[in-house]
């Protein structure tokens, strides 16, 4: 069993702009699982392996964007992780409805009823605010605003 | 600004969970380099959300870890080959700027250099034509110069040789003949020549070997020098002067001498 190296933050992000193996198998052994898990609640059980070689594969190419100072490399990870996987799901047609199973898929199950469902069409399901607009017969700027109020509820559950 | 508000707002999650809107981000990366309590709501947030996360999470089969590695590396291995290619066939903008700098300088100063020079040809092309022209109108001059002093004079030639030239004894003339061993010329100086009467010319003749060759006849010149150029392909020995009348040839007694 190999030991996992430590790396500060601003080192992590150095190699794996450089391309660095060691310092993706590192990210890999530490955030793959977590981001198995918001994948699994976007796209289709036979598609969660592929899409996440893909968003890694994203990750390796659009690591020259990165800036450290606007967020943690996990955060980082996770959005580029959700984007890769919606446009899947996107491209898949899906309907797959999301499950609590997961850390951040069991954070938005624990918010009330109606938020709980708008997070889930907006976050795991790519609804746009328009589209969440005319799902529950609102205007756009009151769904943006309905989002942002469920959301600020999550920090609280946390 | 009510910092505590926008914190309270939901933005916090929004951004951290890539859901704003492209100008909500700028304003929130914004007020965070403000707002150091914008960043620790973000970073408490971020940090809550890895810690749950983690606790959780299953790890993903071991092959589709190599699967990955594999897939950066060869997408890198890629990337190295065409920034290479691209590094090749695209040098840096900045040696590109410059290089093409470099060159619209280049031609700034041939063009300059070539106008100063085509400015100084024309010049030049003005003065020589200037000099071609005076040098035309002296050598005119000279020409006539020398026309007038072939008339009235001698050619100074250090070869010319003086020949003797018979004259009748009515006629108290002094002739000169010079002759100009480098060509067939031979110049004839004719000085006090008398005018004669109307039915009467001089006629000059070429003496070679012993035999007289009329040459042609001639009348006194108004002024007091009389200059003839003749051809003397012949090679005379001798010349004389007779007096004809009315074309009637009668040489007087020759004195050859040389």
């Amino acid at each position: 069993m190999k030991i996992n190296p430590s790396y500060s933050s601003a080192e992590l992000t150095t190699l794996l702009k450089q391309k660095n193996s060691e310092a993706y198998e590192y990210i890999f052994d530490k955030y793959a699982g977590a981001l198995l898990e918001l994948i699994a609640n976007i796209v289709p059980e036979e598609e969660v392996l592929t899409t996440l070689e893909e968003s890694f594969l994203t990750i390796s190419q659009s690591i020259g964007d990165y800036d450290p100072n606007k967020c943690r490399l996990f955060t980082w990870l996770l959005q580029i992780t959700r984007e890769v996987a919606l446009q899947k799901r996107k491209y898949l047609k899906t309907k797959l409805s999301s499950t609590n199973n997961g850390a951040i898929a069991g954070l938005i199950g624990k918010l009330n009823n109606e938020q709980q469902e708008i997070v889930q069409l907006h976050y795991l399901n790519g609804y746009s605010n328009e589209d969440i607009a005319k799902q529950l017969n609102i205007s756009p700027a009151t769904a943006s605003e309905k989002i942002k109020t469920a959301l600020s509820n999550l920090n609280s559950l946390l | 600004m009510d910092i505590k508000a926008y914190i309270a707002s939901g933005i916090v999650e929004t951004y951290v969970l890539g859901m704003a809107s492209p100008a909500e981000k700028a304003e929130f990366e914004k007020l965070a380099e403000i707002y150091p309590e914008l960043v620790s709501a973000r970073n408490e947030f971020e940090l809550g959300l890895e810690e749950k996360a983690f606790a959780n999470a299953i790890p993903p089969p071991f092959e589709v870890k190599e699967r990955v590695l594999d897939l950066i590396s060869q997408e890198a291995a890629v990337e190295a080959v065409k920034r290479i290619m691209y590094e090749e066939s695209n040098p840096p903008p900045v040696r590109k700027i410059s290089s093409m700098r470099w060159a619209v300088t280049t031609s700034i100063v041939l063009l300059v250099g070539s106008l100063t020079f085509i400015y100084w040809l024309y010049t030049k092309n003005q003065q020589l034509k200037a000099d071609i022209a005076q040098s035309k109108e002296t050598l005119e001059q000279l020409d006539q110069q020398k026309r007038s002093f072939e008339e009235a004079t001698l050619p100074e030639n250090s070869s010319a040789k003086q020949v003797k030239v018979i004259t009748p004894e009515t006629v108290p003339a002094t002739i000169n003949v010079f002759w100009d061993s480098t060509n067939t010329h031979v110049y004839l100086v004719i000085r006090d020549l008398i005018k004669l009467a109307e039915n009467e010319k001089y006629q000059l003749w070429s003496i070679t070997k012993g035999k007289y060759q009329s040459l042609g006849l001639f009348d006194a010149p108004d002024n007091d020098k009389l200059v003839l150029k003749l051809n003397n392909s012949q090679q005379a020995e001798a010349f004389a002067i007779s007096i004809a009348k009315k074309l009637q040839v009668e040489p007087s007694k020759a004195d050859t001498t040389h």
